[in-house]
């Protein structure tokens, strides 16, 4: 029984040397909570996207903003939701695009805690104070094989930029070139998403204007981030679920990452 | 006059801080009395458990909830057929890939009503709590309290295989990045375990 006691407090002695040795320090990284507090990891108390987990995410200590997927309804508002479609992750169909928002409201994701879908106006504005909204702009409807109405779009961002705090930041990325155009005309920073860092010689030549790049983790080096930053731009990087993968991320020296997994990322700066 | 006034001022500001700080102590001595008793009322319940079981074991576990996989050691009490645990796990990811410790602390009651030769079976009620820092702020910390439900399973003699999967309810609940306010968010939960235990 003395050997097994003694057997127990080694190993629990083992187990605190373990995890209190002193880590890098991240400091000047931006954590942007990606959908919220994570997006597609199994242990998400949340869906992204919904209101428990934008609000978990803007409140956890660490997190300075989050990235939120936004799609403009049929009557005009805009609606947080990832997918193309809605019957790929809630109990409705069709898409957000070709949906009144009679109908989206009363849609539940299909996950155990059926988050509502909301709508970007149904987040307090008290808790973006002093964070940034990476909004990704969903230009696409698949069902109706049609694009949403920019005007309106832009008009609604705009009137949330407006409601918000002067300390909230807002920027915009959309995938849609004359969407990039309208919201850079509308005074809005210039995000470009590559999908390998080949792209980057045209956006260096030809889109001067372009302030942030935003590219997956895999696709790009530490050499390729100091080459951005050394034409004063920004770099912002997602697609790490694992600790492992967000220690690498950090140390390439993005200026911000799109945590999927907020709470590791978190662990990982700090 | 407003001089004295003044001084007058300062005199009760004085006063009210002085009355807060003793308020503050004495809630400090009750706060720390109570976790006297609370301590001393554990130690009583231990050697009950010890004096009174006629079978104690201990056991390793590797499992998971919805926070991170878990691995620990823990210590049980039988009396017949009712098996109390108390054990301590740490979240793999978070204490050995990121270095940063991350415990669950456990109490559960099983009530093994099945017995077929080396095999025994029955339902589970296990309450846990958990802590995380995530950043250099110990105020911010996450705190997770669990309350499951489930069934657990063992197979051996001296030795045995365990085995329990029980689903409940999760809270989670921390202060804000301001600092000044808790907020509680609940949610479903699940814990899955394998172990080995050892009777003595």
């Amino acid at each position: 029984m003395h050997k097994l006691e003694l057997v127990i407090l080694f190993s629990l002695s083992l187990l605190l040397s373990f995890s209190c040795k002193k880590k890098e320090v991240f400091s000047k990284i931006e954590i942007l909570g990606h959908g919220g507090n994570g997006l597609e990891i199994v242990n998400a108390l949340y869906h992204d996207n919904s209101y428990n987990s934008i609000e978990l995410a803007l409140l956890t200590d660490g997190c300075d903003g989050v990235e939120l997927d936004v799609r403009l309804s049929l009557d005009g508002t805009l609606w947080l939701y990832h997918d193309n479609e809605l019957d790929d992750g809630t109990n409705g169909e069709g898409c957000i695009g070709s949906s009144s928002d009679a109908y989206l409201s009363t849609l539940h994701y299909s996950t155990m805690a059926k988050e509502s879908l909301i709508r970007l106006n149904d987040i307090p504005k008290n808790y973006l104070e002093n964070k940034k909204v990476y909004i990704d702009g969903r230009s696409s409807i698949s069902c109706a094989d049609s694009t949403a109405d920019l005007s309106v779009y832009l008009a609604r961002v705009l009137e949330f930029q407006d409601a918000c705090a002067p300390s909230t930041e807002v920027i915009v990325e959309t995938r849609n070139d004359q969407w990039e155009d309208a919201f850079a005309l509308a005074g809005f920073i210039t995000i470009k998403y590559i999908t390998a860092f080949d792209q980057y010689d045209d956006v260096a030549l030809n889109l001067p204007s372009v302030d942030i790049i935003v590219v997956t983790n895999d696709v790009i080096s530490k050499e390729n981030i100091s080459q951005i930053h050394a034409d004063g731009r920004e770099v912002i990087i997602f697609g790490m679920r694992s600790a492992k993968s967000t220690r690498e991320a950090y140390r390439k020296g993005p200026d911000g990452i799109l945590a999927d997994n907020l709470r590791t990322a978190i662990i990982e700066k700090y | 006059m407003i001089a004295y006034l003044q001084s007058q001022d300062q005199v009760l500001t004085v006063r009210k801080r002085s009355v807060a700080k003793n308020i503050r102590a004495s809630l400090c001595i009750a706060r720390n009395a109570q976790s006297y008793r609370l301590s001393a009322f554990s130690i009583l319940i231990f050697l009950f458990f010890l004096t009174t079981s006629n079978a104690q074991s201990v056991e390793v576990s590797a499992g998971f909830n919805r926070l991170d996989y878990q691995v620990g050691a823990g210590y049980s009490h039988r009396w017949g057929a009712l098996f109390l645990t108390s054990k301590m796990e740490v979240a793999v990811t978070s204490t050995f890939a990121q270095k940063r410790f991350a415990p669950r602390l456990s109490v559960g009651a099983s009530y093994l009503l099945l017995k077929k030769g080396q095999f025994e079976f029955g339902p589970e009620l296990v309450y846990a709590y958990s802590r995380q820092r995530l950043t250099n702020n110990h105020k911010t910390a996450h705190h997770w309290n669990e309350l499951n439900i489930g069934y657990r399973l063992q197979v051996g003699d001296k030795f045995k295989f365990v085995h329990s999967l029980n689903g409940g309810w999760i809270n989670e609940s921390f202060y804000t990045n301001s600092g000044n306010e808790r907020v509680n968010y609940n949610n479903l939960g699940v814990y899955a375990q394998v172990g080995v235990s050892y009777t003595f």
